[in-house]
């Protein structure tokens, strides 16, 4: 009981996009908008005190993104105009805090509104928080320092650990892979960098949580993790923003190296508000016996773009996707999985859970490939999708590409409302339409939302709830 | 409709394919070969043909060749009009440059009617001997019967082949095809289904073949049964099977099983897609490829499009494997080789189709020359 009234403070509002109301007009420091250039990019990079490599690195980025031709298949994201937007916002805040108070109090409330300052004391170990395009709090638990992790926002890593940085940052997802991850190498800005040494495991969550807080902005923030051998780590991220009139771009990237034998667990809560075009470009690497798990629940935004990879490089690598993702209303959710196994005995398994209602799209693009030589190799995709009426639709476009003969791919999908003997034998059972409902939807999304921290399936089984509200479908 | 206008326009602006297929295989049919029927000189020499193509013409009621359109004589229950290329106002989709090329360039073709067929009517394709050469069929069912249509092009050839049909609300028909030889194809088919369509494909591949058929159904109740099997073995497929429900209580079912051994590369696609419209509709997808030997792609790419929740069923399901070790040990304990296991396994894939019980086809004859590595 105590766990379902604490939900109720964190989620007060009818609707997730309402619980941190209309955006409040908060004072810059600086900003950066308008067409892009290479003195554009130079004023970005000369700001943050770069050295030169990474000045360079944009520079490079930025002259890929001229010439990669934009996608053909994107949808929904006619009105975006890149030379209208501030590509670079600077709060008026100083130095990142370490303590909510020294926040200036119209934003520390959004903040408050999410219950990060509560999950930040109960559950976790590390917290980055990054408002327009700066984190403006940082703050980590003793231990870390004393184990050898570091986290620090990622410009702070590129100052301080150059090299560590320079080895792994756009290895793993190069700018060259499309025009969006051009245009984000180019105008990086915020995010966070993970570093866990041979050996530890930290279990406790380390978390970063986005906000944007205005209409014509776009966010470029930049998480790396590296998981050094035998290590273990945990990372959430969580991203939202207020209503506003107008709309914002994100276009950030997670980069994820999880060494030999090592663990990266990567939870994504992505509660954007309806005006936000999400593009987020993420993708780790496995070495030999290493393990990547992605969870997403993906339920805000008005169009969103993420497709979790994972380049299983190593012998015995390993990784899984559950996405849950949801589209409700007249917007787009184009999301899904890609396996690469470049090595034998590697496993992937794939689990894309979609609920499409009041004319939402969602739409499920997978890969799985196995190259000759990745002896053994076995993937399974599942993707199950609900489509509660006649008006919402859910597309899956899977690619399985086998060159190995001694590999195995099962894929599976379904799709379709839910069934009315379950209905029927529910409320045969005294539960009325809605707790009927509500309790199949729960139950369809259950074997994802185990994946996640007690605090944040409680808090997404309570958002898909209210987001059903209004439909008198679920809650 | 599209004119000869038209298509010489869409023929010089479209490409070959608008969108690629995926980051890592660009596109899974190799365009180079199949487009070259663009600039091939139409042949007019037939090809030799080879024991199995040479029966099926034995027994074939219509045989397409680049020598013309021979109709062997009246066949009951189906009415053949030999036709030509301005016969024909063109009603195929026009999506890819090949198929405005073919729309311009085929040359011999026939109109069949089905009324009221008892026995299948056989239309034997034989390619040229070299060069290009592009055929068409235009098919109305309005009553039951059933057509087995075999292709075959050879070494050093390119061939395309179309049929556009219309199946009514009366007619219960079987359409079989059989396409194989060494040489390159582009074949597409697009039905209009208003009554019921047993379908079944048997491919091989060659140099490159790309096949595809489309079924539309957009009546009430219209039904579709596709059963296709392909096989590659140093050569390639890109085997496309898409269905279009877009009527109420309309039924679509597709499946494949097709072998990939030594060198091969096999493609199977297939969209499903039940429309907003096509509310308590059936839409299923199944795909299975089983890989032999050494060097092998397998590519399985099995679409869902679902634009209602009111559908009776909609699924598709894909495995792409070797055989499972149990298999070929319960064959090996009843006395078979590890070859022979194969071989029956294989054999197995091709007669799923079921395209023999339509074309006087010898599948174990076809079965050696498409492995006859």
């Amino acid at each position: 009981m105590h766990a379902e009234r604490r939900i109720e403070e964190i989620l007060p509002a009818r609707m997730p996009e309402e619980i941190l109301g209309y955006a409040t007009p908060i004072k810059a420091e600086l900003e950066i908008r308008g067409r892009l250039s290479r003195s554009l990019v130079e004023e970005i990079s000369r700001i943050k005190k770069e050295p030169d490599w990474m000045r360079r690195l944009r520079l490079r980025a930025l002259e890929l993104f001229e010439k990669l031709p934009a996608p053909k298949w994107l949808m929904g994201v006619e009105e975006l105009d890149l030379d209208e937007l501030a590509h670079y916002v600077k709060p008026d805040v100083g130095e990142p805090a370490s303590s909510w108070e020294e926040l200036p109090r119209e934003i520390r409330e959004y903040y408050e509104k999410l219950g990060i300052p509560e999950i930040e004391a109960r559950l976790l170990a590390g917290l980055n928080v990054q408002f327009e395009s700066e984190t403006i709090y940082h703050k980590t638990k003793e231990y870390l320092e004393r184990k050898g992790v570091i986290m620090l926002p990622m410009e702070e890593a590129v100052r301080r650990y150059p090299d560590l940085v320079k080895r792994y940052f756009t290895r793993v997802f190069p700018a060259s892979d499309h025009k969006f991850a051009a245009l984000h190498v180019a105008l990086w800005s915020g995010g966070v960098f993970v570093y866990v040494p041979p050996g530890v495991k930290i279990y406790e969550p380390l978390e970063a949580f986005f906000l944007i807080g205005r209409a014509l902005e776009a966010q470029f923030e930049h998480t790396l993790i590296v998981a050094d051998e035998g290590s273990y780590i945990h990372f959430i991220e969580g991203c939202s923003a207020p209503m506003y009139k107008g709309y914002s771009f994100h276009d950030g990237m997670v980069e994820l190296y999880a060494h030999k034998g090592a663990t990266i667990k990567f939870t994504t809560i992505q509660n954007w508000s309806r005006n936000v075009i999400n593009f987020n470009n993420k993708r780790g690497i496995a070495e030999e016996g290493a393990r990547i798990d992605w969870v997403e629940g993906s339920l805000g935004s008005k169009v969103t773009y993420v497709y979790p990879s994972t380049i299983l490089k190593g012998r015995g690598a390993q990784s899984t996707s559950a996405v849950i993702q949801l589209a409700k209303g007249p917007y787009i959710k184009d999301t899904g999985s890609k396996m690469y196994h470049l090595a034998p005995e590697t496993r992937s398994r794939i689990i894309n859970k979609s609920i499409s209602v009041g004319g939402g799209i969602n739409i499920y693009r997978g890969l799985i490939r196995i190259p000759r030589g990745a002896l053994n190799a076995r993937a399974h995709v599942e993707c199950q999708s609900l489509i509660l009426d006649d008006k919402s639709y859910a597309y899956t476009y899977p690619h399985n590409q086998v060159e190995e003969p001694t590999a195995t791919v099962t894929h599976e999908a379904v799709a379709g409302k839910i069934g009315e003997d379950q209905l029927f034998y529910l409320r045969q059972r005294g539960l009325n339409e809605n707790e009927a409902t509500s309790l199949m939807v729960m139950g369809f999304l259950g074997e994802i939302l185990e994946e996640l921290p007690f605090e944040y399936a409680t808090v997404l089984k309570r958002v898909i709830e209210v987001e059903f509200a209004r439909l008198g479908g679920v809650g | 409709m599209a004119g000869r206008a038209d298509l010489e326009k869409l023929a010089s602006s479209l490409p070959y394919q608008r969108v690629k297929d995926s980051p890592s295989v660009p596109y899974y049919t190799d365009w180079k070969i199949v487009g070259a029927m663009e600039d091939l000189e139409y042949s007019t020499t037939e090809a030799e043909l080879d024991d199995v193509m040479a029966e099926i013409v034995a027994e074939a009621d219509v045989v397409l060749s680049p020598r013309g359109v021979k109709v062997k004589g009246p066949k009951r229950g189906y009415k053949v009009e030999p036709i030509g290329n301005t016969d024909v106002d063109w009603s195929i989709p026009v999506d890819s440059k090949a198929t405005a090329i073919h729309a311009i360039r085929w040359r011999a073709g026939v109109r069949v009617t089905v009324q009221d067929g008892m026995e299948p009517l056989i239309i034997a394709v034989v390619g040229g001997n070299r060069g290009y050469t592009g055929y068409h069929i235009e098919l109305e069912a309005t009553g039951p019967g059933s057509i087995g249509l075999a292709s075959y092009t050879p070494s050093g050839s390119i061939a395309s082949i179309s049929l556009k049909g219309r199946v009514g609300g009366a007619s219960k028909l079987a359409l079989a095809t059989l396409e194989y030889g060494e040489g390159a194809s582009y074949h597409i088919k697009h039905v209009e289904v208003e009554g019921s369509v047993d379908a079944r494909i048997l491919a091989l591949g060659g140099e490159m073949r790309h096949y595809r058929e489309d079924y539309i159904l957009h009546t009430a109740n219209a039904k579709l049964s596709l059963r296709s099997s392909g096989a590659a073995s140093r050569s390639r497929l890109d085997i496309i099977t898409n269905a279009l429900n877009k009527a109420p209580e309309t039924e679509s079912v597709i499946s494949f099983r097709g072998i990939v051994a030594e060198k091969g590369y096999l493609v199977h696609r297939g969209v499903a897609r039940v429309t907003r419209e096509a509310y308590s509709s059936k839409a299923e997808l199944e795909s299975m490829i089983i890989e032999l030997g050494e060097d092998v792609k397998g590519y399985s790419v099995p679409v869902l499009e679902v634009q209602t929740g009111e559908v009776a069923s909609a699924r598709h399901a894909t495995v792409i494997a070797r055989p499972s070790e149990d298999e070929i040990f319960y064959l090996r304990q009843r006395g078979l080789s590890e070859q022979e296991a194969y071989s029956l396994i294989t054999l197995g894939a091709l007669e799923y189709s079921g395209v023999q019980d339509y074309i006087p086809v010898s599948l174990s004859s076809l079965l050696s020359r498409a492995f006859k590595a």
